[in-house]
């Protein structure tokens, strides 16, 4: 710091009454505020700007106040599926009727987002950030849609083995981890190395690298990774807690340890009426481990006689013991609101479980649906009905021009936080990969 | 006289605290009241709230609001094990901490944010830290150094990047 600019500060700090309340305060105060104010309070002083952009401590208490106060409604990250030039929105449910709809919003242009279909690899954020990837190339990015933030993960060529990527959260060091597992597809049954990539969120740098595990020695890892049919329901793992479950392509589930970067003694087998079948995946559903069946929808509604498409959900509440509870089976047709049976989703999945305050019970609470076509569904079970909560086309969030990317995901929900996905200015890829 | 007070039960059985503000203005409060403040609740553990309990940088007019948002608030934990009693008065309560810090100027609601924080009222912490956010999130960056009397340690430049690094944050 030169001499100059020493003495000016001096001089614009003499006058000045002392702050009314103590920096500790002041921070519990920020820990409410939303990410946009926060973003834009880095430039108070050099206080608030390294309390909001590089203190661990702050943004996780930042984290949980906001998730508290977010709980419901959650807010999703949408972008339609009608074209590779479209920007991602935002969009806050509000089910309290009384309350006013909210506006989308829109996050990213098409101009702040890599060229090519970009879709996020889970319906969740991992504690705020999202792992997006490229259809046909295998360039994968990390986004946080709150700061708005994206980088570009390192470590990708043009002829890359097919992996498949999993986005987790350290709590004991507040630190997000991508772990990949990488396979030779040649191989029968194909040899796998497992890889991870730890994100320092206060130094970003273009030197962080994959690794090999750290507790690879103590515990090795599966040998083989069966691969099955190109599908981007396999593409990532699912974060549940300090874990990171990947389902592989015998329908058995590998649990990996985000923290110590273990893996689990064995692997879990799914319910057994699921198991000699292929058309199922993970998700997470309120802090459980969930499989549910997926069906291609819109075939079957179109044409003449359906064959009545079910969504089946499968809980389990202790996965270590591999005990599961099937929590609900939805015939879609019989929910169907009759005008709607024509949408062309694609595919349905549940990501979201929650109570609207009325019933704490477990199986009368409601599902929340996200489709191929951009719909958002919400599922009573207590009724059984079906009420279709978000749809681009009235949101007027992108005009209609055909469905034909669908076959991606679009939405998902995300958390409000502030982790940094890295290097903002230099790490950004615009241009073709 | 306070150690009579002290020694004073309600219709209910409670004993009876006196809470004594800086100026000296005397509250008599159940223990279930007072021990919603972590730092009461310690001292009634440790038995040391015979002659009253002096609050030596609280204000009198504070320590109102504090007492009357205490007396609201100490049917909460009682009643969280039913959950019929708790929902119905959730509203009320909602309603009553709104009206509490609504009309307060900002030097007195950092006072009482500064009362939550010694006698360590968890929930009165949050929900005035709640309300100076709420007031703050739409505000600029020059507002919210004159709120909180911040002086601007950046040069001209370093202000203009770390704005250019987020301008969307600066549309409105």
């Amino acid at each position: 710091m030169d001499g100059t600019r020493s003495a000016k500060r001096m001089k614009r700090f003499s006058g000045a009454c002392p702050c009314p309340l103590p920096d500790d305060i002041v921070d519990e105060i920020l820990s409410h505020l939303p990410i946009k104010s926060l973003l834009r309070f880095r430039c108070v002083s050099r206080r608030f700007h390294a309390t909001i952009t590089s203190s661990h401590l702050f943004q996780e208490a930042h984290f949980l106040q906001r998730k508290q106060r977010n709980k419901h409604p959650p807010r999703l990250f949408i972008r339609p599926p009608f074209g590779p030039r479209q920007p991602f929105f935002a969009w806050q449910w509000q089910w309290q009727h009384l309350i006013p709809r909210p506006p989308v919003e829109e996050i990213m242009t098409a101009r702040h987002l890599p060229h090519g279909t970009i879709f996020p690899l889970a319906s969740k954020s991992c504690h705020g950030l999202v792992l997006l990837k490229i259809t046909g190339h295998h360039t994968h990015y990390l986004w946080n849609p709150s700061t708005r933030h994206i980088l570009r993960l390192p470590g990708t060529d043009n002829t890359p083995p097919p992996a498949t990527y999993g986005l987790g959260y350290c709590s004991a060091t507040r630190r997000h981890k991508v772990v990949r597992v990488v396979g030779c597809r040649c191989c029968s049954p194909a040899t796998v190395v497992w890889e991870v990539l730890a994100l320092d969120g206060d130094e970003p740098s273009p030197s962080s690298s994959w690794r090999p595990p750290a507790a690879a020695s103590t515990t090795p890892p599966p040998r083989h990774w069966h691969y099955s049919r190109e599908n981007w329901r396999r593409g990532a793992a699912l974060c549940n807690g300090g874990d990171l479950h990947f389902l592989r392509g015998d329908g058995d589930i590998v649990t990996f340890n985000v923290t110590d970067e273990s893996f689990g003694v064995s692997s879990l087998k799914p319910p057994p009426e699921l198991q000699s079948r292929d058309d199922f995946e993970l998700t997470e559903l309120d802090g459980c481990l969930c499989v549910y069946t997926f069906t291609d929808v819109k075939l079957q509604l179109v044409d003449e006689e359906p064959e009545s498409p079910t969504c089946e959900i499968w809980v389990t509440r202790e996965a270590a013991a591999g005990s599961w509870e099937k929590l609900c089976s939805i015939e879609w047709v019989s929910v169907l609101p009759p005008d709607h049976s024509c949408l062309r989703w694609y595919w349905i999945a549940p990501i979201h479980m929650f109570s609207d305050g009325n019933n704490e019970e477990k199986k009368k609470k409601k599902i929340m649906f996200a489709t191929g076509t951009g719909h958002v569904l919400v599922f009573d079970p207590s009724v059984g009905t079906l009420e279709i909560i978000f749809s681009p086309e009235d949101e007027a969030v992108g005009e209609y021009h055909d469905y034909s990317n669908n076959e991606v995901p679009t939405l998902g929900l995300f958390e409000e936080s502030l982790a940094l996905v890295g290097n903002t200015s230099e790490n950004i890829v615009f241009s073709q990969p | 006289m306070a150690a009579a007070a002290a020694e004073a039960t309600t219709d209910g059985g409670g004993k009876m605290i006196i809470l004594i503000s800086a100026d000296g203005k005397r509250f008599e409060v159940t223990e279930a009241v007072a021990s919603q403040s972590q730092l009461i609740s310690n001292m009634i553990e440790d038995d040391c709230t015979e002659n009253g309990v002096r609050l030596p940088n609280v204000d009198g007019d504070i320590l109102t609001m504090v007492v009357d948002y205490c007396n609201m608030h100490a049917g909460d934990a009682a009643a969280a094990g039913d959950t019929m009693k708790a929902s119905s008065t959730e509203e009320e309560l909602k309603k009553f901490d709104a009206e509490l810090v609504q009309a307060l100027e900002n030097p007195v609601l950092f006072k009482l944010i500064l009362a939550a924080n010694f006698l360590n009222i968890k929930s009165l912490l949050d929900m005035t830290c709640q309300r100076v956010a709420d007031m703050m999130s739409g505000k600029t960056p020059e507002q919210m150094r004159e709120t909180f009397s911040i002086e601007n340690d950046f040069t001209p430049e370093e202000e203009a990047a770390i704005r250019q690094e987020n301008a969307w944050a600066f549309d409105d």
